[in-house]
């Protein structure tokens, strides 16, 4: 990706900004919401994101447009915040081909499990909660992940880990 | 040890044997359950097109054309909406871009306005301004593709590494994020990278190298990837996989290799098993195929 756009020097091209956007939008808009949840409307804050760079595009390299994207979804959204606990919504699917799973027994286990990993979730730290959602739930690697969050690779790993371990102490009850 | 191995299964570095010995340890089938169960918490849908239209409607909406121009080119629009048909096709609707994108191990013939046409490689996406085609022959292509002109007719195709100026020829043009380069197989083509200009004669092409331009000669009459197979000369074992991956959708693990290592040679883009051959063989590694994942390995 760096490679394609070195040749532009700023975002103000149609084609440049379309391309920045099918790069970046749903990561942005992930991570806002792993980090945040749903209340502050990370669609929004996407959107708020790429009008400031479009606003902005004649001073952006872009190279330089995905961390510009990043801190202004992320400060828009600590501007609004009230710190209150974040609560990520699930869906529970159980999946047709296991007839044999559905008795009301296993329901209601599964359903406990997946309120403790709810508060389990809402417990850890925003930092540790969007890096191993993005990992585990959309599948990006730690150095993606280190790219996205502007962070060394190692520190993505650590808090993958640790957010593992923490999550399955508090729903194992260990 | 076992944190080592939990993490490098957050990662999905695990060789074969590392998975096995992860598979015994005792929080395995826990961890494994913590894993799915995570995917319960996925984020809602977000359409990127859609959102993208929003963004457009409030910052860059153009003028619209003319009612006169809709009738003078309504023979032209007609025949890109029969291309379009079996195609993925998206008309914007600030600018009426059509735009048409080729998945993994897909190819796609389409024929411009002006009877031009163009046949669009593996993971690739063309799009051009169709109803405004007279006024505007801009091309712009992310991905390979190659051009057979018309005589007489002259466009443009814009990439990100450089624009390339034709007038009735043909050509092949392939704009990865991993390479570029240029190849002219009749007549001649214009290529301009930043402020340096080229003229590419036929049986001759250009490549992208250490940021300056190389040229070299062409000794087919299409290019490779119209005889289903891609030619490599001396590209690092990553760009090599990156090339693989346009043809075949699967993911690599190379912890234990080295990606970095020179590789020249061919593989074809029809049998799986033939093209990792192809490509370990030379190189001494081999291969452990699981599902879509693909394990290389040193011998």
């Amino acid at each position: 990706m760096k490679d394609a756009f070195a040749l532009f020097k700023d975002c103000c091209k149609e084609t440049v900004f379309s391309k920045l956007h099918k790069a970046y939008a749903k990561d942005l808009h992930d991570f806002i919401y792993y980090k945040y949840g749903e209340q502050h409307n990370p669609k929004d804050k996407v959107q708020q994101a790429f009008l400031k760079l479009w606003e902005n595009c004649k001073d952006i390299k872009p190279e330089k447009a995905k961390s510009f994207l990043f801190s202004v979804a992320n400060n828009t959204t600590l501007n609004v915040i009230k710190h209150k606990k974040v609560v990520l919504k699930y869906e529970l699917k159980t999946p047709k081909n296991q007839s044999d799973n559905q008795d009301p027994q296993f329901l209601m286990e599964e359903r406990e499990y997946m309120d403790k990993y709810q508060k389990a979730l809402s417990k850890l730290t925003k930092e540790k909660r969007v890096a191993f959602l993005l990992n585990r739930v959309e599948g990006k690697k730690h150095k993606e992940i280190a790219e996205m969050l502007g962070i060394s690779r190692k520190a993505v790993e650590k808090r993958i880990y640790t957010a593992l371990k923490q999550l399955r102490e508090d729903i194992e009850e260990i | 040890m076992k944190e080592e191995l939990i993490k490098k299964w957050l990662n999905n570095e695990l060789t074969p044997e590392e998975l096995e010995a992860f598979k015994k340890l005792d929080e395995y089938a826990s961890l494994v359950k913590l894993s799915e169960k995570a995917k319960y918490f996925k984020s809602p849908g977000f359409d990127q097109e859609q959102h993208l239209e929003d963004i457009k409607s409030k910052t860059l909406s153009k003028p619209k054309a003319s009612k006169y121009q809709y009738l003078k080119y309504g023979g032209a629009i007609a025949a890109v909406f029969l291309v379009g048909f079996i195609l993925f096709k998206s008309i914007s609707s600030a600018n009426k871009i059509t735009s048409i994108e080729t998945l993994t191990a897909k190819t796609e013939t389409i024929n411009l306005p002006d009877q031009s046409k163009v046949n669009l490689n593996a993971k690739s996406q063309l799009s051009y301004d169709a109803e405004g085609w007279m006024n505007n022959k801009q091309l712009e292509l992310d991905g390979e593709a190659y051009f057979d002109v018309e005589k007489g007719s002259k466009f443009t195709v814009n990439t990100p590494y450089a624009v390339v100026e034709v007038l009735g020829t043909k050509f092949n043009v392939k704009s990865r994020d991993y390479g570029f380069e240029v190849a002219c197989y009749e007549g001649s083509v214009g290529v301009q990278r930043g402020k340096k200009s080229y003229t590419l004669q036929a049986n001759n092409k250009l490549i992208l190298k250490d940021e300056g331009m190389v040229l070299k000669q062409v000794h087919t009459d299409v290019p490779d990837w119209k005889t289903a197979k891609s030619v490599l000369k001396s590209q690092t074992l990553e760009k090599v996989l990156k090339e693989f991956q346009n043809y075949y959708d699967v993911e690599f693990y190379t912890s234990t290799v080295d990606i970095q290592r020179r590789y020249t040679g061919s593989f074809p883009h029809n049998d799986i098993e033939i093209a990792l051959k192809s490509i370990t063989l030379p190189l001494g590694l081999t291969y452990k195929i699981d599902d879509k994942n693909i394990f290389l390995s040193k011998k």
